[in-house]
């Protein structure tokens, strides 16, 4: 290119400043714009990819109902294409704080064997990680406020669970805040304790749990790092996993049924037929020991019967042998006294036979008496004779003598008394010669007498001695026969009272023995009977023991079979990353920013074309004269466009450049931050979305290349010479308003020209008329879009479901369970209304559409009851539906969705049957299919099982809702408690977001609107300056000249309006229907706000312009109308 | 007193370090119905002294009275009100509003006036009555000029300012047009101001100031002023 073209170029560039920048800006908002929002979704994906995949977020988190053990573990891990596994322990718990209780999810943190594939790793945010089992760190965004080295003490008991069964403490130190992958917005999930919603999560060390099996197991699949978790690949892949995670689930779960269930169900069955043995064992035991105990009786009652007949006949024995023996010893007594008086008889005739015996003797013995005085007094005289002698005997005799005198004194005897004194006096005569002769004579003589005397005597004696002997011998023998009677007799009677005494003692001691008996069949009786009775108390007691023990052990074993049956069947939950708390959300919103995006680009890229169009066409009209002279001085067409080209490319170049750098690393960041309300993640990186910054490019460059190349070819057409004359003005017209004359003449001039120029300007009509509807219909659509997610609360849960707890019920339930629930909902002054229904996520088809996600059959317990709390009406026409037996009512958009009216036919994949559809119903939240029991059974050949409980309560406020939740959730019949507020907090988040994108949108539009008005005007400005100037020469006020030009572009901007309000009708439908998802239908009624707001607010930007260009109204040079037309 | 009076005027223009007197301390004054024309060749100043007078530019120095008011003092807005009230202009290259037909030129003329005359008079007093209704484009250049002298006389000015108004037509026309101007002058007691390099057009002006240089050079009252048929150049 020659440089002087350049030189010139550039000039043109400095001259025409307003023209170029309007280009470059319109560029630069374009593609800034474009690849500015653009790029939010995949700067807020590569944010979420990389965190997702730093922290190594779990893909799946696997949850059971009995927890899992090693083998499941491993189980889970060799499932194809799983990469890593991470058992790990999760509790929820509570904890109080003054007046209120929050619940808390207690995790395990990774410990650091794991670290190196920890799956779900925490990232610190403060302090440190938890180190001892009585360590804690809680979450960074935690709502409380915790500081590093606080006590957190957990509630020792949640609702009706020990927490000791779980936790070694319950008091534990805070060491750190941290962020969880898995928790990316600032929901946290539900759980099923307390009011059902988690406030709050924690780690805890790993040690604090007291848990025999996992309760979680994180999983992640060996994917490559370029599948992006937000791609449907991972999708597919995921569920392929999920599903075949689901299988080997069932096996474990079998696997766990046999070992554990079934084992235990064994165990319950051993036990139970053990004690069902035991009880007949015991039984039997026990039959036997009353048994024995009874034989015991009977053969004590027998035993003591017959003791006792013994005994009796033992007494009858012993008293009859008393009796002979009293009669014995009578007759022995009898015999004793006739024998005794006999011998009494007998002795005294003895007595007699002897007291005359004894007389005789006793004469005998006077008799002898007086012999042997007779012979003592011979011996008397004999020694006294011997003695007088001695005494006589002269003195002196020898002592000899004496003596042997003396000794005759003393030997003296009767029979001796003679001899002796014959010897005495021999003695004497020896010695003293017959001294003494005669004294011995005298006493022999003496003694003779005597002797004669005794003689006699002794005849006498002899005689009675002869009498007596015999007397005495007959005596004697009396007496001996006597004797040897009564001796016979007694010794007879002694045998007799011997032998009575024998019987006697006999008796006796039988009578001992029989007494002995009876006291020892007494003691028997009485030993027998406590022993009985001990047995049979015994036995009552072991009996009473039995039963107890048995009783017991068949409460153990009912408890065990109770807890084994409440067990229910074990289930896996194999949940994903979209039932993290915010995950699917998180997709949903990026989506949602792209679909956005999407939409806007196109109006941009128009109006910069039309932008570019008018510019450079006036540019080049500008020029037309240089163009000629140009081609006059030879210069080729080529040449001669590269300059007006290289103008427009230089404008879309920098304009480019400037809106990649300001936009793109705004916008995203502008959008995230308005999704910061909703996540907790990380700063994004800004990424270019490299597609839309490509087609942006090219874009710009090709619309301003091509209307360029396009413009200049019109005047390049021409001839030199012609291009070098004036270009004739365009030529007034008459327009077709005119022709209406009334309304024509009723104008006054300047409305007449306005409208004239309106016409003549056509190119310029339709851009700025485009231009500002495109702005029009951007805020229109921010504020349409506002107010259609705004709606959907208020419409849902205000206008049509007029509940807002929902009570999930054990589906085991019957009715009768569930008519008891719903009797205390009546009973309960919080809740004024109840419909319960049945639940139950289905498939759907009709002729032409099938759709199995996000589709709920919701059948009526009670139709009645059901449409208190539900509304049923038609969007449109607000006519009331009611469910009839013939057919069912379905949601709006699942109608749609479906592509069917009322009067088809349409069918629940599960029935297969085809049911008629007889309504359809606004809603907005999630797609039901609407029922009546009869229906219901119709379909399924079923009753319908009620599992949940819509109630309304009609002071609803968060304490109320959590006294709810809590009350209800004691329930053994209630799952879960949910309110609507949950959701309706959800959508109000979502519109928090939204309200950043709509500010976003309305300031494009702003900018968009601004841009356009301000270039057209700046180009209605500069064709129209010699027109302006006259008008100025004439006298108009600068209002007046201003008004001149200002009434075109506010005429304009209406008719903009206009149109951008009809475009926006169908913006905002299209973006309504890319936004929506498929279980979510948006409101559908357009706010008059949204028209009114649009429409003023664009006349606001257009005032703006309007404004700036009074500016320049006012700088026009009066002198321009002297000057020729160029 | 004169209607118009220059005393001492000077126009300064600065270009960058050079500043040139456009118009170097000129006096000259015309009086009421006077038919003057400013004549001097290309860069005499003739043109600034037109945008002074119209009130389209102000003076370095000195005073400008018009009808004894000095307009060199006014304020913007009564610098618009008189170009509104006071002057009546006729261009060069007409400067009609193209998407305006003759007649409704006119009236955006008659519609800021205070007293204005009745357009489709002023029409027919340029002898137009039968175009009224059409647009500039389907107008001759005399046509169109007329349309503009009409549109200036409309607004019954004080003083008419004609800059070259036969610049851009053919010499007919041109007579024609100048006939026109003179006669209105005549009839109506208009003092009409008249811009031009042409000199040939000076026998026709009750007053002629020739301009050289910025400066004055010549203010001289022609006695006869010829009758415009009669010029010719």
């Amino acid at each position: 290119m020659k440089k002087a073209l350049l030189k010139n170029t550039l000039r043109e560039i400095r001259n025409t400043k307003a023209r170029f920048i309007s280009i470059l800006m319109i560029i630069a908002l374009g593609v800034g714009f474009f690849v500015g929002v653009k790029s939010a979704s995949p700067s807020m994906e590569k944010m979420a990819r990389d965190y997702y995949s730093d922290t190594n977020l779990m893909d799946f988190r696997i949850v059971s109902t009995v927890g899992f053990d090693e083998d499941d573990v491993k189980a889970v891990k060799s499932c194809e294409k799983i990469k890593d596994v991470m058992p790990s322990y999760f509790s929820d718990v509570t904890v109080s704080l003054d007046d209120t209780s929050k619940t808390i999810r207690l995790m395990s943190a990774p410990s650091e064997y794991e670290e190196n594939n920890a799956i779900s790793t925490i990232e610190l945010v403060e302090g440190r990680m938890p180190l001892k089992k009585n360590e804690i760190v809680v979450e960074s965004a935690s709502l409380y406020d915790y500081n590093i080295g606080d006590t957190i003490t957990i509630d020792e008991k949640v609702y009706d669970t020990d927490v000791s069964e779980q936790l070694k403490g319950l008091e534990y130190t805070i060491v750190g805040t941290v962020k969880s992958p898995m928790y990316i917005s600032f929901e946290r999930g539900t759980t099923t304790i307390g009011d059902g919603k988690i406030d709050e999560y924690a780690y805890v060390h790993e040690d604090a749990f007291d848990i025999e099996r996992y309760t979680v197991i994180y999983a992640t699949i060996d994917i490559g790092k370029e599948v992006s978790p937000f791609s449907d690949d991972y999708e597919k892949i995921r569920d392929d996993i999920a599903r075949k995670l689901e299988e080997t689930a069932d096996e474990r779960v079998e696997v766990f049924i046999d070992e554990n269930i079934d084992k235990a169900q064994k165990e319950i069955d051993k036990n139970r037929k053990e004690l069902i043995k035991k009880k007949a064992d015991t039984k039997k035991e026990l039959a036997d020991a009353k048994a024995k105990i009874d034989e015991g009786e009977s053969e004590y009652y027998s035993q003591i019967s017959s003791a006792q007949a013994q005994i009796d006949s033992a007494e009858y024995t012993v008293s009859k042998s008393k009796s002979e023996l009293y009669s014995k010893s009578k007759e022995l007594n009898d015999n004793k006294d006739k024998f005794n008086t006999e011998i009494s008889k007998a002795k005294k005739e003895l007595e007699n036979a002897t007291s005359e015996y004894e007389k005789g003797c006793a004469k005998i013995e006077e008799a002898k008496q007086t012999k042997a005085s007779l012979e003592a007094q011979v011996c008397d005289t004999a020694t006294g004779t011997i003695n007088t002698v001695v005494y006589s005997l002269p003195e002196g005799v020898s002592e000899t003598v004496i003596t042997t005198l003396s000794g005759y004194a003393l030997s003296v005897t009767y029979d001796n008394a003679v001899g002796v004194l014959s010897e005495a006096k021999a003695f004497c005569n020896t010695a003293f010669s017959t001294a003494f002769d005669g004294a011995f004579d005298a006493a022999i003589n003496g003694i003779n007498t005597i002797n004669e005397n005794i003689a006699l005597i002794d005849t006498e004696i002899k005689s009675g001695e002869e009498e007596l002997l015999t007397a005495k011998t007959q005596l004697d023998d009396a007496k001996k026969e006597l004797e040897e009677k009564e001796s016979s007799t007694l010794k007879e009677f002694d045998k007799y009272d011997k032998e009575i005494l024998d019987a006697q003692k006999q008796i006796a001691s039988a009578d001992s023995k029989l007494n002995d008996s009876k006291a020892q069949l007494n003691d028997a009786k009485e030993s027998g009977l406590s022993k009985i009775n001990e047995g049979k108390a015994e036995y009552e007691k072991a009996e009473k023991d039995a039963q107890k023990g048995f009783r017991e052990a068949e409460e153990k074993i009912d408890d065990a079979q109770k807890e084994l049956d409440s067990v229910e069947t074990p289930k896996w939950y194999v949940f994903t990353r979209d039932d993290n708390p915010g995950y699917s959300g998180f997709s949903s919103n990026t989506n949602r920013v792209d679909a956005v995006a999407t939409v806007f680009p196109l109006f941009f890229l128009l109006v910069a074309m039309l932008v570019c169009l008018t510019t450079m066409t006036r540019l080049v009209e500008e020029k037309r004269t240089e163009i000629g002279t140009l081609k006059a001085l030879g210069y080729n067409n080529s040449s001669i466009i590269s300059k007006f080209i290289i103008y427009a490319c230089l404008a879309a170049f920098f304009g480019c450049i400037l809106g990649f750098a300001t936009c793109v690393p705004i916008l995203p960041r502008v959008i995230w931050n308005a999704y910061g309300m909703l996540y907790d993640m990380r700063d994004i990186e800004i990424v270019v979305h490299k597609f839309s910054l490509f087609s942006a490019l090219v874009a710009a460059f090709a619309c301003c290349a091509l209307v360029t190349l396009g413009v200049c070819y019109k005047s390049l057409r021409h001839k030199p010479a012609t291009l070098m004359r004036p270009k004739t003005p365009k030529a007034g017209k008459r327009i077709l308003l005119e022709r209406i004359t009334v309304l024509w003449n009723h104008f006054n001039f300047s409305s007449k020209v306005t409208w004239r120029n309106l016409f003549r300007y056509k190119s310029r009509l339709f851009m700025t008329a485009i231009g500002i509807a495109g702005c029009t219909a951007l805020m229109f659509t921010a504020f349409g879009l506002y107010d259609s997610i705004n709606d959907i609360v208020t419409l849902q849960f205000e206008s049509l479901s007029k509940y807002n707890t929902i009570i999930v019920t054990d589906e085991d339930k019957d009715e009768k369970d569930l008519s008891v629930l719903l009797k205390a909902l009546d009973g309960d002054s919080r809740i004024s209304d109840t419909a319960a229904v049945m639940q139950k996520n289905v498939s759907i088809k009709s002729d032409s559409k099938k759709v199995d996600s996000d589709v709920y059959i919701s059948v009526a317990h009670d139709s009645k009851d059901f449409q208190k709390l539900i509304t049923l009406r038609n969007r449109t026409t607000k006519d009331k539906i009611t469910l009839c037996d013939d057919g069912v009512v379905l949601t709006e958009k699942l109608a749609k969705r479906l592509n069917v009216s009322v009067g088809d036919e349409v069918m629940v994949a599960e029935y297969d049957k085809p049911i008629k559809v007889t309504g359809i119903a606004e809603n907005y939240v999630y797609n039901y299919i609407y029922m009546s029991s009869e229906v219901y059974e119709k379909l399924s050949g079923e009753k319908p099982k009620f599992n949940t409980v819509y109630a309304k309560s009609p002071y609803i406020n968060e304490d109320v809702e959590k006294e709810i939740g809590t009350d209800y959730l004691k329930r053994d019949d209630v799952v879960a408690v949910s309110f609507t507020s949950t959701i309706q907090k959800e959508f109000d988040d979502m519109i928090g977001s939204m309200n950043m994108i709509v500010l976003v949108m309305i300031i494009s539009a702003g900018a968009l609107a601004i841009v356009v008005l301000y270039n057209l005007t700046n180009i209605n400005l500069a064709e129209r300056n010699r027109e302006i100037a006259t008008i100025k020469v004439l006298g108009f006020y600068h209002s007046e000249t201003s008004a001149f030009v200002y009434r075109e572009n506010i005429i304009l901007t209406i008719i903009g309006i206009v149109f951008g309000l009809g475009l926006g009708i169908w913006l905002l439908q299209f973006v309504v229907n890319t936004v929506e998802i498929d279980n979510i239908m948006f409101g559908r009624d357009i706010h008059i706000s949204s028209f009114v707001l649009s429409s003023v607010m664009t006349f606001v930007f257009s005032l703006i312009v309007n404004f700036i260009m009074y500016f320049r109204i006012k700088a026009i040079n009066m002198v321009e109308s002297l000057k020729s037309i160029e | 007193m004169s209607l118009v009076e220059f005393k001492n005027v000077i126009k300064q223009y600065t270009m960058g370090e050079v500043t040139i007197n456009a118009v170097d301390d000129i006096s000259f004054n015309i009086e009421e119905g006077e038919f003057a024309v400013v004549v001097g060749s290309s860069g005499a100043g003739k043109t600034t002294v037109l945008n002074i007078l119209g009130g389209m530019d102000s003076a370095t120095k000195g005073k400008v009275y018009v009808d004894g008011k000095d307009i060199t003092k006014l304020s913007d807005k009564k610098l618009i009100e008189y170009r509104r009230l006071d002057i009546g202009f006729v261009f060069q290259f007409y400067n009609l509003i193209p998407n305006l037909t003759a007649k409704e030129n006119v009236e955006l003329a008659t519609q800021i006036s205070k007293n204005p005359l009745d357009c489709e008079k002023a029409l027919n007093s340029v002898g137009l009555s039968e175009r009224m209704n059409n647009f500039p484009a389907q107008l001759s250049g005399g046509e169109q000029q007329r349309v503009s002298i009409a549109r200036a006389l409309a607004k019954r000015p004080k003083l008419l300012l004609c800059d070259e108004p036969t610049g851009a037509l053919d010499y007919n026309t041109g007579k024609s047009v100048l006939k026109l101007l003179q006669d209105t002058c005549k009839e109506e007691k208009m003092t009409v101001v008249l811009i031009t390099h042409n000199q040939a057009i000076t026998p026709m002006a009750d007053r002629v100031i020739r301009m050289k240089s910025g400066k004055v050079i010549e203010n001289r009252i022609n006695d006869n002023p010829m009758d415009v048929n009669d010029i010719e150049w």
